[in-house]
């Protein structure tokens, strides 16, 4: 089967993999425990380990470009949101007329603002279909247009890092205003449901979280599938000596363009799976360090093995959470210096140092 | 690599490109123009109307002191650098000047670069298979197996860079010879009608010199070669046409003896 | 309460009051009888009168009126100020300022006048100044007829004008007079008049202007007063324009201050350090921290921060480099990763430290104020000193990059390490010493902006973007290329600005950044040559 093939000699993968496979088998079995049982997992960590989930998806997004194709992409977290906006936005028509003003045509915050119509580019998203349609074409798009500037006209390196981180900045301060018509500041939130389904429930928040599971095993395989095949070797060829790979015959820019895009579109489900989960979205997500922390999730973790973008995204995201309850002061400190600490003594990140040691 | 310069491409290209080739260049016999070519960096003048022509299976060696506008005239055959004025045409119907670097390798330049360029992180094997001529585009190399008969070239082409034994080796833990072998090799792969050789011997071994020679002699014929050398021994030992450039220009043409005893270019390498 | 009502009364009801004042002067007591009397159409001229006549106290008595504290003795019908004391008033006569004794109040006759004639005696105090020797205070007094103006000025300002050597004054005058002129019954006045009104700023001659433009019977002078606000409004748009290329520039500079040690570290060493913005940070603090220590003396404690900011963000800054940066030479997305933890780090250690809210910073006497060039243009003093500033440090640094050893090594190392250390150039503390001065600069950045925005911990990351995208747009490598550049992009954002709101201005900026590097991805002005083909 292909899938055996993609993961053959991969060990990392083929852990991972397994351990998700038995995660989603487990955590239901848990999840559905009566409340006092020992073992019982409540709905707080269910979300958690669902938004956890989503992260890792990110990361393999981002460990995709920088790792393989070693483009450095300082913008991925805006990818993550728009797909995150467009899933708001379907469970924002949801709510209906159940909002504070009851209004049954429009968001509360347009009321708020005094509009009287639904904006042309809202029209559609009380269907699911189309949302998710939205979901993977709104970050593409963005990404392919993006790149086909930046990558026709050879930008590459930091410059390329710098615009990306341009870009979200650009779109942060854009969703920022009130003008755009994506509640501005709030952004969107206080959702009811998904499909019917409340999203208070357990049950939902279980379904939820084995969909995140689903997304990030299926994007894994399709990122490891490119990987393992010539245009994955094409790619590393491109990272690692670019103008040789131009004058062998490829049209460089058209592997990156295609590989971006793909990432972008990772990362919108991400987004979108994220979104209800957490119940919000707001244009604080756009923000330059979300960008970068991810970028610090894949280089813990390890670049260009997936895995360790995986494991890299749990294992910070746990600690922030952990920081965050304990210490919240100490928790920029500790990132910070596991930045420092890692670009300078782990190149490459825990799954280098584990393979390291093995090989040993 | 059995008979001919202009086979076995991919199957887009073969109808439009090799076609085109086997007519203009059967007839013409030469390869490569590139007339009254001049380019200027900030009003350095690093190729001043320059003219050269290769021949279909030719050997060339191209010297010149630093500075001459070799690697330059690489750079514009290969669509890394437009010149300013000039013409450059591959055979008598493909215009360089109006084609990017990927159509350039498609229509069978293959390019050495100064600094051997490999894939590090892939090994042998997989340099020679990424280098293989055929369809290059994302899908299809999605798509893209090996097939037996891609094999069986691909390791051919080991054979005759002598690279059988590193197969599997990474590229990036070559010795610097042997890097430059696979280079040539993947320029082999994507059965070129025209090789381009940035100092193939730079940094050689004298053992390591002589097997280039031998390597870059039994080429020629088969493939029209451009070979770009600094070290005099290596091209007399190559024992073909030598171009001297100057400032730009072609200051000189012939065999090595020629060359060498031309007062003009005694000056150049001397007067300096 | 009931006062008021009375005094309303006083003013509504005829007043049987004969209108006996006696003061010794026949000319002073035709006028007053004329004041207290219930003629208020007369009674304009007879303040006109007053104000010409050579009486010494005339202007005390003209304040007097306007005040209220003016009042006849009915008995002896002598002018006296009037103190109120209790329910009764103090009078003293106003001449000999002999105390005569308390008084009720209806012994005393006030002076009634409406909101017109306050309007006139207040165009008459404007003028007592005409006659100082000092020439601001004459053109302050003209400046004041402006705003009140009538007929009556044309005899005041007219014997002046000639006398006038004051070419700020005599202008001043003469658009006086001619405002004067435009309400004449004479169309051939009123055009003399809109010719000499000409393209003045002032907004009364604006008003006259539309006033006639709309209305006036006299087509010729309707036309002419149409092409004098033509010529009006694009004066006016002219400085609106120039005001905001001020803003611009003024923009521009705090981005230039901003990016200029960028364009040491990124731009001469290739090192992308994101912790830039905390060192403008530090340099804010450190302004915020002087001044805590000497809270009598901002102005002082403003100047001593330059070099204190200079000295603790170079520090820091040298620090990062021999911590971390040295390690990742060569490796520039790495030094981006790590140099951003680092940014972190010092946020995190400003909230700890310091607070998690924004700081105060004053700002000293000379940074307020602005200079008024016209009417309708005025440069504020903290902008100009910006924009100012900003040159002294390109400049200070341009010198200390071309002539000094420093700069040499500095240059030398950024083309070519290898060579530049076989000639025997200590590499290694050439890049500690650049880095820190790139880390200065961006100190005293710090300082510059400690006095236009919020002093907080979040202070760098607002200015870390727009410093590359300025660094990145001038062209990397390239001094030159930042100020332009930043104050390119200043400019434009100001520009942008009124059509398109703050916030979209800055992000068309961002694209039109983001499209230009794809277009010229060297930026302005590249670096040239073969070695930078890299």
């Amino acid at each position: 089967m292909a899938v055996f093939r993609i993961l053959q000699g991969d060990r990392g993968s083929q852990v991972f993999l397994l351990a998700l496979t038995v995660t989603l088998i487990v955590v239901p079995v848990l999840a559905t425990l009566p409340a006092d049982h020992a073992l019982h997992l409540s709905g707080y960590s269910l979300t958690l380990l669902g938004k956890y989930l989503t992260y890792a998806l990110l990361a393999v997004a981002v460990d995709l470009v920088w790792g393989y194709l070693g483009i450095l992409s300082l913008g991925h977290a805006a990818f993550f949101a728009l797909g995150g906006y467009a899933m708001g936005m379907y469970l924002m028509r949801q709510i209906g007329d159940r909002g504070v003003y009851g209004n049954p045509d429009l968001p509360d915050f347009m009321v708020f603002l005094n509009w009287h119509e639904l904006p042309w580019f809202w029209h559609g998203f009380d269907q699911f279909w189309f949302a998710m349609l939205m979901v993977m074409l709104v970050p593409g798009l963005l990404a392919f247009v993006f790149g086909w500037f930046a990558f026709r006209s050879r930008v590459t390196g930091v410059y390329l890092s710098i615009i990306t981180q341009a870009l979200t900045y650009a779109l942060m301060l854009a969703f920022f205003r009130n003008e755009m018509g994506f509640g501005g500041n709030n952004g969107l939130t206080d959702f009811k449901e998904i499909l019917g389904f409340s999203l208070q429930s357990d049950a939902t928040r279980l379904g939820l979280f084995i969909a995140s599971g689903v997304a990030l095993g299926v994007g894994y395989l399709a990122c490891r599938g490119i990987v393992e095949s010539r245009l994955g070797k094409v790619v590393v060829a491109i990272r690692d000596a670019e103008d040789r790979t131009r004058f062998t015959g490829y049209r460089v820019e058209h592997f990156k363009l295609a590989i971006f895009t793909f990432s972008a579109v990772l990362a919108g489900i991400a987004g979108a799976l994220y979104v209800p989960q957490v119940g919000i979205i707001n244009p604080s997500e756009f923000q330059p360090l979300n960008s970068i922390e991810v970028v610090v999730w894949v280089a813990i973790g390890g670049r260009a093995t997936l895995y360790g973008a995986v494991l890299g995204a749990l294992g910070v995201n746990y600690a922030k959470t952990w920081f965050t309850a304990v210490l919240p002061e100490a928790w920029l400190f500790a990132l910070g210096g596991l930045f420092v600490l890692v670009t300078l003594f782990l190149p490459r990140g825990v799954a280098g140092w584990m393979h390291r040691v093995n090989t040993r | 690599m059995t008979d001919g310069p202009s086979h076995a491409r991919g199957p887009v290209f073969d109808a439009e490109v090799a076609t085109d080739l086997e007519q203009s260049d059967l007839s013409h016999g030469t390869l490569l123009y590139m007339e009254d070519v001049s380019v200027s960096f900030d009003g350095f003048k690093a190729i001043d109307g320059l003219n050269f022509y290769v021949n279909v299976g030719e050997l060339r060696c191209v010297i010149g002191p630093n500075g001459a506008g070799k690697t330059t005239m690489m750079d514009i055959i290969t669509g890394k650098t437009r010149p300013d004025k000039g013409n450059c045409w591959f055979g008598q119907r493909l215009d360089l000047l109006a084609m990017d670097e990927a159509e350039i390798v498609h229509a069978g330049i293959g390019r050495k670069f100064q600094k051997p360029t490999v894939f590090e992180q892939h090994r042998v094997f997989e340099n020679l298979e990424l280098s293989m001529a055929g369809p290059k585009s994302v899908w299809a190399t999605l798509m893209a197996r090996l097939t037996p008969e891609q094999k069986e070239r691909i390791e051919e082409v080991l054979d005759i860079i002598g690279l059988t034994q590193e197969a599997a080796r990474l590229a990036g833990a070559l010795s610097h010879g042997q890097k430059q072998w696979l280079e040539i090799g993947m320029l082999l792969m994507q059965n070129p009608l025209l090789l381009l050789v940035d100092e193939p011997a730079a940094g050689m071994t004298h053992q390591e010199m002589d097997r280039t020679v031998e390597l870059l002699g039994s080429l020629a014929g088969e493939h029209s070669l451009v070979v770009v050398e600094h070290d005099m021994d290596f091209v007399r030992a190559l024992d073909s046409r030598v171009t001297v450039l100057h400032q730009g220009r072609v200051l000189a043409e012939g065999s090595m003896d020629e060359v060498q005893s031309d007062p003009r270019v005694v000056e150049v390498y001397l007067g300096e | 309460m009931t006062l008021r009502i009375l005094l309303l009364l006083c003013l509504l009801t005829p007043s049987a009051y004969a209108g006996r004042v006696d003061t010794g002067d026949p000319r002073l007591d035709a006028i007053f009888r004329i004041l207290t009397g219930n003629h208020f159409a007369d009674k304009a001229e007879a303040l006109a009168k007053l104000a010409a006549s050579p009486h010494p106290k005339r202007y005390e008595l003209l304040e007097g009126v306007l005040s209220g504290r003016l009042r006849v003795l009915k008995k002896s019908g002598r002018l006296v100020w009037a103190t109120k004391k209790g329910h009764k008033y103090l009078a003293t006569d106003v001449l000999s300022g002999e105390p005569l004794g308390e008084f009720k109040r209806r012994k005393l006759k006030k002076i009634a006048i409406n909101n017109r004639l306050r309007r006139v005696i207040r165009g008459i105090l404007a003028t007592r100044d005409l006659d100082s020797g000092d020439p601001a205070r004459r053109l302050k007094s003209v400046q004041a007829l402006l705003a009140n103006p009538s007929p009556a000025q044309a005899t005041l300002l007219a014997p002046r004008l000639e006398k006038e050597t004051d070419p700020a004054v005599r202008e001043a005058m003469q658009l006086v007079l001619a405002l004067g002129r435009l309400a004449s019954d004479a169309p051939r006045v009123r055009l003399q008049a809109i010719a000499m009104v000409g393209d003045s700023l002032q907004p009364v001659a604006r008003q006259a202007l539309v006033r006639l433009a709309a209305s006036d019977p006299d087509p010729r002078v309707k036309q002419a007063a149409q092409d004098a606000l033509g010529k009006i409004e694009d004066r006016v748009k002219l400085f609106a324009q120039i005001e905001t290329l001020f803003f611009g520039l003024s923009l521009g500079s705090v981005l230039v201050l901003a990016a200029i040690g960028l364009a040491i570290t990124f731009g001469v060493m290739g090192v992308i350090n994101m912790a830039h913005g905390e060192l403008i940070m530090l340099g804010a603090y450190t302004t915020y921290l002087i001044q805590r220590l000497l809270p009598e003396t901002t102005g002082l404690a403003l100047l001593l921060a330059i070099p204190a900011a200079f000295m603790v963000s170079g520090v820091v800054g040298i620090a990062i480099e021999r911590g971390v940066i040295r390690f990742l030479y060569g490796r520039p997305l790495e030094t981006l990763l790590a140099t951003f933890g680092i940014s972190l780090i010092l946020q995190q250690t400003a909230r700890t430290l310091i607070s998690p809210q924004n700081v105060p910073v004053a700002n000293p006497g000379f940074m307020s104020g602005s200079w008024q060039v016209n009417p309708v243009l005025s440069l504020t003093y903290n902008r100009m000193y910006i924009i100012l500033f900003c040159l002294l440090v390109f400049a200070g640094l341009f010198l200390v990059l071309k002539r000094t050893r420093l700069g040499l090594q500095v240059r030398a190392v950024s083309q070519n390490r290898a060579m530049a250390r076989a000639m025997g150039v200590h590499s290694a503390r050439v890049d500690a010493l650049t880095f820190g001065l790139g880390s200065g600069i961006a100190g005293i950045a710090g300082v510059a902006l400690s006095q236009l925005t919020n002093v907080g911990p979040n202070l760098g990351q607002a200015y870390i973007v727009d410093s590359f995208m300025v660094v990145v747009f001038g062209g990397v490598g390239n001094l030159w290329g930042t100020l332009i550049g930043g104050l390119g992009l200043g400019v434009a954002n100001k520009f942008l600005e009124p059509w398109a709101g703050a916030v979209m201005a800055k992000i068309l900026i961002l694209v039109f950044v983001i499209l230009f590097i794809q277009k010229r991805p060297r930026g302005l002005f590249p670096q040239k040559g073969r070695a930078a083909e890299g």
